[in-house]
């Protein structure tokens, strides 16, 4: 069965970037736009991972990875959150939400999936 | 009483008025002469209980009279009393009572005292009447004896006469000699008082009767009145406005009482033509020919006050420009204030707004070049590479902007750790040691021991990264040296290349914002122009310490950070950040 993704990114052209790095990486892939309807697919469909950008139209990814952490969704589905909103304090401030890792943008393609499937391990405590 | 009679010889008038009136008082009828032949006369028609006689007196004197009278067989009883104030000698006294006196009294004697003489001389009478010839009297006394005698008495009392007269022509004298130097002093000061008050610069005047008896030139000058017009014709409150008149009449009228008085008040005055000016008064009370008058100064402040509000009048208009211009101050500061939010708010928003297209860009360039999206020809290959390499300029670019706004915004505070220094080094040697073997360059780190530090972890990283890049980036061979040492309370990193070097023309320019130096791998090396400057800034702003550079052309460059050392390091044997 195929690994699923769930990406939360509103900016169109990072979507196509991340979701074509993750495909070819052989994950299924489930888009949102909006951080709400970001945790209500994350509850929904139980992805493998989750890949949380920051500034969202609605709320924003620190809210999103709470709101995902005190849902029915596994407590154990690891989320990277991906920003360029590198100011200081805002690591902490995103693994206190619930995020697992943090990637700044811009992504290094080439790096970015080995950056991923390292959070991934952190928190599974095993290879995926 | 019984109304004696009394007959009295002075040859002064006074005298004889005051002992007349005297003796009349007590009932006494009493009969005056001039001297002894009037006496005489006055006792050829009148008798007579008592004779009081003066001595020296013209014509005949005391001493004649007493002789005449003892020789007179009618007259001889009555009892004579000598009262006198110049013969006071005792061969006066002697010689007076041998010429058959009762009494010789010396002037002046207590009105009681010498009333009651009179009537013990008048209770003697009654005693010896009827008359006996007086005790030895012209046996004891011949009249040759008499003769020598008199005119010694008499000669003596000329001689003293002449001389208390001569006494009080030397002191009168001496007097008018006095007063004549009195009055040259004093003429001479009434001139130095003239021209001083004429000189002066301010009004002098003196008020007698309520009018002016004296001005000085300077008060004709301030009033524009003429002396003439002025003295004797003008009162002092013609020279001040109604409004000013009771307080100086006040004054004046406290002055000649003797009052407490003002030292001085200030008036208004009015000059000729009608012009207003302000005057401060200061009077006195003098005497002006044996009668007080008031004299003093009148000091003309008009430019004084004209100045003083003036004054007043430029120190509201400051205090009101400067309440102004401290209200405008305080508005271009709050202006400032959110600017400078803005400015915050607008680094903030560009650090996400700028670097979020970087990330399709150089993330599509990365994944066509990398082959991931199928094949692509050497062109499109080099073109493709072209993209990404400005793209990540450009992001380097942004990145040092922000952080360069930010630290020059004071918004950059240092978060200080404690870590332990070999570990960053290790790291930042880690991320760039790609670039390093690129060129065959290996990076050697010399550590005597393990040093922990506590400051900024990240703002440290980023400057080492920044120095090593660029040791790597300008260099064409040799290996990297980075030694961090002790010395003192400082840690100093040095970070040795074998690279281009500097001259020292170079090494000046080095710290400035957007200077790159020209080199031959300068356009290669793709930096930002702003690396340097932004790590110096790091280093001096936000981490409390320095950096430095010395430089050789052709032969290298050695950096050096020195931070300030705030802990001990631990000893150990383990060079754990060794590569």
């Amino acid at each position: 069965m195929n690994k699923t993704a769930l990406i939360i990114e509103d900016n169109p052209d990072n979507m196509v970037l991340i979701c074509f790095i993750l495909e070819k990486s052989g994950y299924h892939i489930l888009q949102a736009v909006r951080g709400e309807d970001g945790v209500d697919m994350a509850v929904e469909h139980h992805p493998d991972v989750i890949i949380l950008d920051i500034q969202l139209p609605d709320i924003n990814g620190k809210e999103v990875a709470k709101r995902i952490r005190a849902s029915k969704a596994d407590a154990k589905i690891p989320i990277v959150a991906m920003t360029s909103f590198a100011m200081l304090g805002d690591k902490e401030e995103l693994l206190e939400a619930g995020c697992d890792g943090y990637i700044e943008k811009p992504i290094d393609a080439c790096k970015v999936m080995d950056q991923i499937q390292h959070v991934i391990q952190s928190v599974r405590g095993c290879a995926v | 009483m019984s109304g004696e009679r009394i007959l009295i010889v002075d040859d002064i008038d006074t005298n004889l008025e005051v002992l007349q009136r005297r003796l009349e008082r007590q009932g006494y009828q009493v009969f005056a002469a001039y001297h002894g032949q009037e006496a005489l006369d006055v006792l050829q028609n009148q008798m007579v209980d008592l004779i009081i006689s003066d001595i020296l007196m013209p014509v005949m004197d005391g001493y004649d009279l007493c002789r005449h009278c003892q020789k007179d067989e009618r007259l001889k009883h009555i009892p004579f009393l000598f009262y006198t104030a110049t013969y006071t000698d005792d061969k006066d006294h002697r010689l007076g009572l041998s010429l058959g006196a009762r009494m010789f009294i010396i002037k002046p004697q207590p009105r009681r005292d010498l009333l009651r003489l009179i009537e013990q001389a008048l209770g003697h009478k009654a005693s010896i009447e009827p008359s006996k010839p007086s005790p030895a009297a012209l046996s004891y006394i011949a009249e040759k004896e008499y003769t020598e005698l008199h005119g010694e008495r008499v000669g003596a009392k000329l001689e003293q006469k002449i001389e208390q007269l001569e006494r009080a022509n030397r002191l009168l004298q001496k007097q008018l000699n006095e007063d004549d130097k009195l009055r040259t002093v004093l003429s001479e000061s009434e001139a130095h008082y003239r021209i001083l008050s004429d000189a002066s610069p301010v009004g002098v005047y003196l008020i007698q009767d309520g009018l002016l008896q004296y001005v000085n030139q300077c008060l004709i000058d301030v009033t524009g009145y003429t002396a003439d017009e002025m003295i004797g014709k003008m009162t002092p409150l013609d020279l001040v406005t109604e409004a000013s008149r009771p307080l100086m009449i006040e004054q004046m009228r406290k002055r000649l009482a003797g009052e407490q008085a003002l030292a001085h008040y200030s008036c208004q005055g009015l000059t000729k033509s009608g012009e207003l000016i302000d005057f401060e008064v200061h009077g006195a009370v003098v005497m002006h020919q044996g009668r007080p008058a008031l004299t003093g100064t009148l000091l003309d402040v008009t430019a004084r006050k004209r100045a003083e509000s003036e004054l007043e009048e430029y120190r509201n208009h400051l205090e009101e420009q400067v309440e102004q211009r401290t209200a405008e101050l305080a508005k271009a500061n709050e202006h400032l204030q959110e600017l400078d939010k803005l400015k915050s708010m607008f680094i903030a928003s560009m650090s996400h707004e700028l670097r979020t297209p970087m990330n399709s860009i150089l993330g599509f360039t990365d994944l066509i070049l990398q082959g991931m999206t199928g094949d692509i020809n050497d062109i499109q290959r080099d073109q493709l590479t072209r993209v990404n390499r400005s793209g990540r300029h450009l992001l380097a670019l942004i990145t040092d902007v922000i952080d360069l706004s930010k630290v020059e915004a004071g918004k950059v505070a240092a978060i200080p750790t404690d870590f332990a220094l070999p570990a960053l080094l290790s790291e930042v040697i880690q991320d760039i040691q790609f670039e390093a073997e690129k060129k065959a360059m290996v990076i050697h780190l010399q550590l005597d021991e393990v040093m922990d530090i506590f400051t900024d972890r990240q703002r440290l990283m980023q400057c080492l990264l920044n120095i090593l890049s660029n040791a790597v980036k300008y260099s064409k061979q040799g290996d990297i040296v980075v030694t961090a040492t002790k010395q003192g309370q400082e840690l100093v990193i040095d970070i040795q290349d074998h690279g281009i070097g500097m001259s020292e023309e170079q090494v000046s320019l080095l710290f400035k914002p957007f200077v790159r130096l020209d080199s031959e791998l300068t356009v290669k090396a793709g930096g930002t122009g702003l690396g340097l400057y932004l790590t110096q800034k790091l280093m001096q702003e936000v981490l409390d310490g320095s950096i430095s550079v010395r430089s050789q052309s052709g032969i290298g460059s050695c950096f050096t950070l020195r931070l300030p050392c705030h802990l001990k390091p631990k000893k150990t044997n383990l060079n754990r950040g060794e590569k």
